[in-house]
């Protein structure tokens, strides 16, 4: 390859990879009331690095040091008993003494931990609080931006995101389709003329399940279990809808012909899906629904997925006994690593990737200028792969990729070490370099087939933290294995302008006495 | 790696003195401590001290910051996190303790924020202490980790079957095993807190030690291939191909080591308590488990397979 071919090549690479590393990490301001925040300001962030949001839900009956402190009333003061750091009045809860509350609240956290497991956050904290409470706290997943203020309007949407599934999670009662129109009221039109339809009257016809004060029915009897309608509640993602997909028993696909039927022949064409006094979703029925599935589009991935939790694990018989209350809003804590942990983790990266290039360049000389190259190529592709795919950055994730870069050191080292060896045989540096490819290729391929398994596996399997580093680690092997093949390409462009091809790489030539 | 190779019966067996421990370490302490492993906030109990403040007595909360530092920073608190308040939402300041702490000492610091709050005329603030007990939930992400993991290590001892030996798939699966072992058992000997997080280290560990095996069992292959090594005892091949190993396997866990220190030292900056480090101890326990399986278990395990049979190359 000539000089000029050489020098265009490496001039192409070289600029590409500056423009990517300068819009991937450089934020900065755009006049005086834009900004521009880069790639890696735009990913979002676990816990560690941008907090929690959480909240504590008390059943009926118990309240908080606050609001008890707010009591002005001696009387109602008087009626509550404190335990630890809240205040119990057993007049007002459902159970009548501490130890039966306690144990209904202590298994109630186990169905919500069930539930936070399931929904697949990269981490969540529930707590029984003081024996009748339950604290819950989930990733904010702020971006850089949104947590240190530069997106305020993004962080309000991540921080209602938090807490409606907070919301949605923490969702106690039973599963109810409902309407709004009275003119359908309970069991009307249904031949089971047996059920007990006072069961749950009251409860059911005062919840402000639309939360404007207007009244809403159950579509059938109120002793009539609408779990057994379903088999499997799920949510996935599909050509960028959202779909929320229920699979219904030959029992279920029966009531909820005759529920549609009623539906779309009322007013408002509505069935709200509910859990207790939240609403879950709300179908627009214009005809009869008579399917073993059935599939909605929803708004956001996370929306579908906070329902299919709620809704499977009612559907599973994970249902809450207590009745809560959500004391307040949600808040949204400070990182748990500190407030500078996701720039130090970001300067940690950084420091990692410049230690990975001087070592680089210390063993091979101008030949570790390209693997260093390599590097910061891989090193960007895994941060373009984080935004796009919106895995949520956590320590772990964050291990993966230094995993990777460690990967695509490791597969250059052994073909780099094999290249070395040959040309102590007294090979040409290109024989060298071409036994050395050749006799390393099946060891490389079975490091990254092996690894690219593993990730796809652990991807599409496992849940939450693990499955985010697997998802990264999909990107991360393919490209460690991609990038193998352009260090080789760019060894060769770089130094075939060289004259003394073994002093790029800082090999020596084994020379024999009669050559 | 000569002397490892002789002595595989014995580096066979101190990994599985090593793990016998770990078990009965980690038994004890269920029966006698605070369970196998020494968990930390997702599963364990602790104790926590809430402190909150209205926007119109405490713009900025810093007032509800500095008086909870004064009276609760001396106390070992192992996380401290701050939610600003807005409009009626109140500053909220979190101080997590371990459960080791007295209630007296975090009941009178409780007492004393109450009276300073009285003293300020802070009508709307309070503060109240609370111990929490952690639920069990990471055990859902666990059992899927286990499944994914389960299949990806049955994979590779599928494809090493296949493109390598049956004997070396054995090994494999054998060496990865003993990595996970070794890995829980350290986490259960040294009592390191163990999080969410560990699960995914359990997992990385999975994959270090395949990344490490597909090394040494490629290159045994390879030696095994070439002409010049025809009347090489079999032992003696593994041996040197453990020792050309070793510096490429060494390669991987001192560099995986020196960016997990990096990763420490900057978080040490950003917070610095001993509870920040704990994340990367758990990680460090988990290179340690690698270095170990691909330093002394792999080569032994093979070798002793190797010994069984030395005829068959």
């Amino acid at each position: 390859m000539s000089k000029v071919k050489s020098a265009i090549i490496t001039a192409i690479v070289v600029i590409a990879i500056i423009v990517a590393a300068v819009f991937g990490v450089v934020s900065y301001n755009v006049g005086t009331a834009q900004r521009y925040n880069s790639v890696a300001a735009n990913i979002p962030l676990g816990s560690e690095f941008s907090g929690y949001v959480y909240t504590t839900i008390y059943p009926q009956g118990v309240i908080s040091q606050s609001e008890y402190n707010a009591i002005e009333d001696e009387e109602e003061k008087s009626s509550y008993e404190q335990v630890g750091g809240v205040y119990v009045s057993y007049e007002d809860c459902d159970y009548g003494d501490y130890d039966s509350l306690a144990a209904a609240v202590q298994s109630d956290a186990q169905i919500l931990s069930a539930r936070f497991g399931d929904r697949g956050l990269t981490d969540y904290t529930v707590a029984v609080r003081d024996g009748v409470t339950i604290y819950v706290a989930v990733p904010s997943a702020y971006t850089y931006a949104e947590y240190k203020g530069n997106n305020s309007s993004d962080r309000s949407t991540a921080l209602t995101a938090a807490a409606s599934t907070i919301g949605y999670i923490v969702s106690d009662g039973e599963l109810t389709l409902r309407t709004s129109d009275s003119s359908i009221t309970l069991g009307e039109g249904d031949d089971s003329s047996t059920y007990d339809t006072t069961r749950f009257a009251d409860e059911y016809t005062d919840a402000d399940i639309l939360g404007d004060g207007s009244a809403t029915y159950p579509f059938v009897s109120a002793n009539e279990d609408a779990t057994e309608y379903f088999s499997s509640v799920s949510a996935y993602s599909f050509g960028g809808n959202n779909i929320l997909s229920f699979n219904l028993t030959s029992y279920g696909r029966e009531r909820i012909r005759y529920i549609s039927t009623l539906a779309a022949s009322s007013e408002s064409q509505v069935i709200y899906v509910c859990i207790g006094d939240t609403q879950v979703l709300s179908i627009t029925c214009t005809s009869t629904i008579d399917s073993d599935t059935m599939q909605f589009s929803l708004t956001t991935l996370s929306a579908a997925k906070d329902a299919a939790t709620v809704l499977n694990s009612v559907v599973k018989g994970g249902e809450l006994a207590v009745n809560y209350n959500v004391a307040g809003s949600a808040l949204s804590s400070t990182a748990t690593g500190g407030e500078n942990a996701a720039l130090m983790a970001f300067i940690a990266c950084i420091v990692v990737l410049a230690g990975l290039c001087v070592a680089a360049v210390v063993k091979y000389k101008k030949l570790g200028g390209v693997l260093s190259m390599s590097f910061v190529i891989l090193a960007l592709i895994m941060l373009y792969a984080l935004y796009i795919l919106s895995i949520q950055v956590t320590f772990e994730v964050l291990a993966v990729c230094a995993g990777v870069l460690v990967l695509f050191g490791a597969a250059n080292l052994i073909v780099l070490n094999e290249v070395r060896a040959q040309c102590k045989t007294g090979k040409t540096m290109q024989a060298a370099v071409k036994a050395g490819y050749k006799r390393t290729l099946w060891n490389v391929i079975d490091i990254h087939a092996i690894v690219l398994v593993a990730a796809i596996l652990m991807a599409a399997v496992a849940s939450g933290a693990v499955a985010a580093c697997g998802l990264i680690l999909v990107v991360g092997s393919l490209a460690s294995y991609i990038l193998y093949w352009f260090t080789r390409f760019m060894w060769y462009v770089l130094s075939s302008p060289q004259r003394n091809k073994f002093a790029f790489g800082g090999f020596k030539r084994e020379v024999y006495g009669d050559d | 790696m000569t002397k490892i190779v002789k002595l595989r019966h014995l580096a066979v067996i101190v990994s599985i003195v090593i793990i016998a421990i770990g078990m009965a370490v980690g038994t004890i302490c269920h029966f006698v401590s605070n369970g196998f492993f020494n968990y930390g906030d997702e599963f364990a109990s602790y104790k926590s001290v809430e402190v909150t403040t209205s926007i119109p007595e405490d713009v900025n909360g810093n007032v509800a910051r500095q008086i909870a530092s004064e009276e609760l920073s001396g106390l070992g608190a192992y996380e401290v996190s701050f939610s600003e308040g807005t409009g009626t939402v109140p500053n909220t300041v979190v101080y997590k303790f371990s459960t080791s702490v007295s209630n007296e000492e975090l009941s009178s610091a409780v007492e004393a924020i109450q009276s300073r709050f009285e003293d300020r005329g802070m009508e709307d603030s309070s503060v109240s202490y609370h111990l929490n007990e952690g639920v069990a939930g990471g055990i859902y992400q666990l059992n899927f980790a286990a499944i994914a993991l389960a299949s990806a290590v049955a994979f590779q001892a599928i494809y090493f079957a296949i493109r390598l030996k049956p004997g070396m798939a054995l090994s494999a699966i054998c060496s990865q095993l003993a990595a996970v072992g070794v890995y829980a058992s350290l986490l259960a000997i040294t009592r390191c807190p163990v999080g969410l997080e560990a699960i995914a280290f359990a997992a990385l560990t999975v994959l270090v030690t395949m990344v490490c095996n597909g090394i040494f069992f490629g290159s045994v292959k390879r030696a095994y291939k070439d002409e010049s090594n025809a009347k090489v005892d079999k032992l003696d091949l593994v041996s040197g191909v453990a020792k050309a190993t070793a510096k490429l396997n060494a390669f991987v866990c001192i560099a995986a080591a020196a960016i997990v220190v990096i990763f420490a030292i900057f978080a040490i900056i950003a917070s610095p308590s001993a509870a920040t480090l704990l994340p990367y101890v758990s990680c460090l326990i988990a290179i340690a488990a690698c270095a170990y399986n691909f330093c002394v278990f792999a080569p032994a395990n093979y070798a002793q397979l190797c010994g069984l049979d030395r005829r068959k190359k």
